[in-house]
């Protein structure tokens, strides 16, 4: 059976949701149509304001609709003068949690990937740059992830760091908290080793 | 058929629905193969850990198609350590295998070639000869090998190569590279010691690659370029 076009419109529309198929979207589509009509026009408000008017910060890269987003326009994060380099905007909000760090961060929206064709360019090295210019950090500190190409984009910015006269270091990986030593890989437990602390 | 263990290194994964990737890998018996593979959600059963390139796993595959599952992974040993401008090697070594090598060809001795590179590029051993070497054996399992007997017989001081010709004599003038005959001698010979034969060899290997990859680009070439 054919929906009318506009019901089959909303429905291929949902698909584009990641980790949603056909029938799944189905489901939106109705579920939105009966019962939660409201829900429904307010989504729509939102992702089309959110689509026309989010773009990136100027200076972090982050999701904004600002020119500058709330955290580089903080003047207290300027005073640590420490920058942490992370791969997408939810590993911002998860440093942010952890209320460790009140220095500026860098968002790279992804890794070194020779293979998938995203090379420095693509990563806003070069805002990156012109960013190390013109402030004065100092610390930069390499938040990406513990893979390969996480390890491959440290290395790389770390290259582009050293020609600012920045002191640049990588945050520790070892094993979890609430882990159990049993179940943790076996490269993961070799990091944890290498890079132990001494005990004070 | 192919329910036997066997050594594989990931050469790319990506995502694949929730949950899943899907993989490309290098292996022993099945030379390139692509297979799906459960990541699971919980931390116990986070395979990701050991789905990193470069680290030398046991794997089990299964199914009929072109796309199998895979349904064992063990590692074998530790991961080759490989840091710094070595690793950008270690993703050129991907890249080509990933370009231009077919799948479900056998091919052991390129695998036992990608080894050796990794343990050389490990080890921070000069990675020109290294590289040139892993070249040369992928070249042989695409069919590509150079024939150096025109280069021996002939008396000429320079010559072209050009693909599904091999080396010719430089008789006219051609917009592509010229190869001395000393050189190209040298590297029939393995006689890599001297810089001026590497960089030869390099330029002769990259118009190969070059014709080879059909003018699509080799992106991790652009991160040695600094």
């Amino acid at each position: 059976m054919n929906f009318s076009p506009l019901v089959q419109e909303l429905i291929d529309a949902l698909k584009c949701l990641p980790g949603v198929g056909a029938k799944s979207a189905q489901r939106m589509a109705f579920h939105l149509l009966e019962r939660n009509r409201t829900g429904g026009s307010k989504l729509s408000n939102a992702l089309k304001n959110a689509m026309e008017n989010i773009g990136h910060c100027q200076q972090c890269r982050t999701f904004t609709e600002l020119d500058v987003c709330e955290i580089c326009r903080n003047p207290k994060r300027e005073i640590i003068q420490q920058l942490c380099i992370v791969e997408s905007p939810a590993d911002v909000i998860a440093i942010e949690q952890t209320g460790e760090f009140k220095g500026k961060y860098f968002i790279l929206m992804g890794h070194l990937s020779p293979i998938d064709g995203i090379g420095p360019e693509d990563l806003g090295l070069d805002i990156l740059s012109q960013l190390l210019n013109a402030d004065h950090f100092k610390e930069i500190i390499l938040a990406t992830n513990p893979t390969v190409e996480g390890e491959a984009t440290a290395h790389f910015i770390a290259e582009l760091a050293s020609k600012h006269n920045v002191n640049v270091s990588r945050i520790a990986h070892g094993v979890p908290v609430g882990g159990e030593l049993e179940y943790v890989d076996g490269n993961t437990l070799s990091h944890a080793l290498s890079g132990r602390k001494s005990y004070s | 058929m192919e329910a036997t263990e066997q050594e594989a290194f990931i050469l790319h994964s990506k995502p694949f629905k929730d949950n899943q990737l899907i993989v490309d890998l290098l292996t022993e018996q099945s030379g390139k193969v692509s297979a799906v593979v459960y990541t699971g959600k919980t931390q116990k059963s986070n395979k990701k850990g050991l789905l990193q390139p470069f680290l030398p796993l046991q794997v089990v595959l299964k199914g009929k198609g072109q796309l199998k599952n895979l349904s064992r992974i063990e590692t074998s040993q530790r991961s080759y350590p490989l840091s710094g401008n070595y690793v950008f090697c270690g993703f050129y070594l991907n890249e080509l295998l990933i370009k231009l090598l077919g799948e479900h060809i056998e091919c052991p001795e390129l695998f036992y070639q990608y080894k050796m590179s990794l343990q050389s590029l490990a080890e921070q051993q000069p990675v020109e000869q290294n590289l040139r070497s892993f070249e040369m054996t992928l070249l042989d399992e695409l069919g590509q090998s150079f024939d150096f007997s025109d280069v021996f017989e002939s008396q000429e001081n320079y010559f072209y190569y050009i693909l599904e010709e091999g080396f010719v004599p430089v008789l006219s003038k051609l917009n592509i590279p010229k190869y001395s005959r000393e050189h190209l001698l040298a590297i029939a010979e393995e006689r890599l010691e001297d810089e001026r034969v590497l960089r030869t060899f390099k330029l002769l290997m990259r118009q190969v690659i070059n014709n080879l990859l059909g003018g699509k680009p080799l992106n991790s070439r652009k991160l040695f370029t600094r």
